[in-house]
């Protein structure tokens, strides 16, 4: 069972990697028979030079991008958790902050994107903002639900040991919204990405959405993908970087899956 | 047990009635039930299902309060709800430990919620980890525990918060027939050292009668008190005791009014 275990663990990784480098080298030849033109569609082994040549300028935008995600992140963590304490534990809060959350995200961010230029300049701080305003939603929103979803049963329980109102939330409402507290960490991660490249194509003088703007009109088709594919790996980076978090945090949730599906077996 | 002093009352119940409104009819569970647990006593409430023996469990617990009637905890006289909650040990089927703490941590919760700092906690629970047949699994997590051992768990957790009165919801109905057996004769010593009044609901008859000094039947809902049965058997009991002549002929004296409880179900859900 052991052996198994190892070779369909190698299996779900093996195939992935297959279908991925069927793609690479089905895109090089295609451009190379094809003699498809390099600004209209460079081949990966095009992409992959351009990575190595720029790569000094790449990082120096890198940086910049990084910086703002994970300032915007951080700061929107920190605001959908309180905003999702608050909502569960007051009705009045519930029924005043909630539709506002809600209605948040009917807004386009797109379009308040220039404003915030308006309001707060070129600089780092509109994009954070931008990061911020995407991300605290799915964090905000999943946390009201795992922060509502206890067992009654188990609230009762907790009353008989002589709990008190905070009591409950803090041993056993905020235990429980961990899992859905890390399902809207990682949708906020992955949207993350996504947030820091708008804000700075609204208006940015550095950063990697930047640099695809500023290189596209140059055809400098090569180093648009090369800014796409380090944009990837960052966002695949912080996605890892969630799951090992959520992992580290909530040992049991993991453990209790695998003797389920063991059981299963 | 509790011959060697004066009986006092632990638990007075005095015509409680309650109702609840379900599917937009109110109806009646409880119609004045009278029931009353002696100091260190082990009294079951047994009935057919939905007679409303949680319920009043619960309100014993003061989860929940009567429409009508009294409880009444100990000596005193006020019976609020919210003054009860908290000074009973109650336990559920459900074993409700919770998976993100140890066991051990499980055990203490209540000493942690009502101030005990965690290391003293720990320690007073480390003390009976063995006669709760825990030792070894403290730092586990309760997925990794058998079914009894989470149910023994959940039972070390309400018994350390020393409360004189336990309250047992079905404590193995969820377990299998042998553990179910093994849990009875642990339950059994345990209580006999512990010196602890208890109240238990089941549904097993062999359960009640063999746990038992008192039995109380109740009737289908609404539940009613429709009889009370001694049971004197001499102590210390052990399971073998099942199969004797006087423990057929308690049985039977429980399995004729319960039986007939639950043939008016059936005739009265043909009719309705």
């Amino acid at each position: 069972m052991d052996l198994l275990k190892k070779t369909t663990g190698m299996m779900t990784w093996l195939i992935p990697a297959a279908i991925l480098a069927g793609l690479l080298v089905a895109w090089e030849l295609w451009v190379q028979l094809a003699d498809v033109p390099k600004w209209q569609l460079p081949a990966p082994s095009a992409i992959g030079k351009e990575l190595g040549a720029s790569r000094d300028l790449l990082w120096d935008h890198t940086l910049v991008t990084l910086q703002e995600i994970v300032i915007g992140f951080l700061a929107a963590l920190v605001a959908g958790l309180v905003l999702a304490g608050s909502i569960a534990y007051s009705r009045v809060m519930e029924r005043s902050i909630y539709p506002m959350v809600i209605a948040s995200q009917t807004v386009p961010i797109i379009a308040i994107a220039p404003l915030l230029l308006i309001w707060v300049g070129y600089g780092l701080t509109p994009k954070i903002i931008i990061v911020a305003l995407i991300c605290f939603y799915p964090i905000a929103v999943n946390t009201v639900d795992g922060l509502k979803a206890t067992d009654p049963d188990m609230v009762n329980m907790l009353r008989t040991l002589g709990a008190s109102r905070w009591q409950v939330f803090t041993k056993l409402q905020m235990p429980t919204a961990l899992p859905f507290m890390f399902s809207g960490i990682k949708i906020g991660v992955s949207v993350s990405v996504i947030a820091a490249v708008i804000g700075e194509w609204v208006g940015a003088s550095e950063g990697l959405g930047y640099l695809i703007t500023y290189s596209q009109p140059l055809f400098l088709t090569a180093r648009v993908f090369a800014a796409i594919f380090v944009l990837s790996v960052m966002g695949i980076s912080l996605f890892v970087l969630a799951v090992i978090a959520e992992r580290m945090m909530m040992p049991w949730h993991f453990n209790e899956k695998r003797s389920n599906s063991m059981r299963q077996l | 047990m509790s011959t060697d002093t004066a009986v006092r009352p632990k638990i007075r119940i005095e015509s409680v009635t309650k109702s609840y409104v379900i599917d937009g009819t109110r109806q009646e569970v409880l119609a004045g039930v009278d029931l009353t647990v002696n100091e260190g006593e082990f009294v079951s409430i047994i009935g057919p299902s939905g007679c409303g023996k949680s319920t009043l469990l619960n309100m014993i617990a003061g989860l929940d309060q009567p429409d009508s009637g009294a409880i009444i905890l100990s000596d005193e006289v006020s019976s609020a709800p919210t003054e009860r909650l908290g000074k009973t040990g109650y336990m559920q089927q459900k074993d409700l430990l919770m998976p993100w703490r140890s066991v051990l941590d499980n055990t203490i919760l209540g000493l942690e919620l009502n101030g005990v700092p965690r290391k003293q906690a720990r320690e007073r629970a480390l003390e009976f980890t063995e006669a709760f047949g825990l030792k070894g699994f403290e730092h586990q997590y309760p997925y990794a525990l058998s079914g009894g051992m989470r149910q023994r768990a959940a039972f070390l957790r309400t018994m350390l918060m020393g409360q004189d009165v336990v309250l047992l919801d079905e404590p193995f109905g969820a377990l299998d027939a042998l553990t179910r057996v093994q849990m009875q004769e642990w339950l059994l010593d345990l209580w006999e050292s512990l010196n602890k009044t208890i109240v238990l609901i089941t549904h097993d008859v062999d359960e009640a009668l063999l746990l038992s000094d008192r039995v109380y039947l109740l009737s289908a809902r609404p539940g009613q008190v429709t009889l009370v049965l001694d049971v004197p058997l001499p102590r210390p009991r052990h399971y073998d005791m099942v199969t004797t002549p006087e423990f057929s002929g308690l049985k039977s004296k429980l399995m004729q009014p319960l039986r007939s409880q639950i043939e008016a179900i059936k005739t009265d859900g043909q009719a309705g």
